[in-house]
């Protein structure tokens, strides 16, 4: 699944300890995140789609071809 | 301080491990050699913990990061996956054993380890039925 976390936190200008701490979670699982290592659960992607005000699809992008872990 | 449950636990621990020690060296069981060691590491793990409160009490910026730590889902899932592992090496590590102490004519211990197995996986099978039904 791939994502477009960092360049939303980029636009808004929110560091990831920022972002970390609104979302309860380490400044390691912001990074993880960004670089496409760990997928979300779906209560925090709903947390990160509500915090910058838009949609989950807007920020997670899931490709079906992909081999999903 | 004296509300916090890791605070409760370690002093517990510690309790437990002296306890075990004193029994051990009392006297009282025949070989205290294997009391003396669950003893001291019961006390320690009540140790290690109770410094951990300590410094979270001092520093207010490792009490955050460790409890951003417990609530971190990734760290959750990334212990999740480590148990996973270390549940699977152990299993070839105990069966390999087995067959290697069966072998050397090593019954006894080929035995236990083979008993280990069967009781992680009897366990697991058990774990997984229920856990189907609560998921």
């Amino acid at each position: 699944m791939k994502n477009r976390l960092e360049e939303i936190r980029k636009q808004r200008g929110i560091r990831q300890e920022e972002l970390a701490e609104a979302m309860g979670v380490s400044r390691q699982t912001i990074s993880s995140l960004e670089n496409g290592r760990y997928n979300p659960s779906v209560i925090l992607a709903i947390k990160l789609a509500r915090y910058f005000g838009t949609k989950v699809e807007d920020i997670f992008i899931y490709e079906e071809e992909q081999n999903e872990e | 301080m004296k509300n916090n449950r890791l605070f409760k636990i370690s002093v517990a621990e510690i309790v437990i491990g002296v306890i075990i020690e004193l029994l051990a060296f009392s006297g009282i069981v025949e070989d205290g050699s294997v009391l003396t060691g669950i003893g001291s590491g019961i006390l320690a793990v009540g140790v290690v913990q109770l410094l951990r409160v300590f410094r979270m009490e001092s520093n207010p910026e490792y009490k955050k990061r460790m409890e951003t730590a417990s609530k971190d889902e990734r760290y959750a899932f990334i212990s999740m996956k480590a148990k996973e592992a270390a549940f699977g090496i152990y299993l070839i590590i105990a069966a390999v054993l087995c067959v290697a102490w069966m072998l050397l004519g090593y019954s006894e211990q080929g035995m236990l380890a083979a008993m280990s197995i069967c009781i992680l996986v009897l366990l697991y099978a058990v774990l997984f039925r229920i856990l189907a039904r609560k998921y």
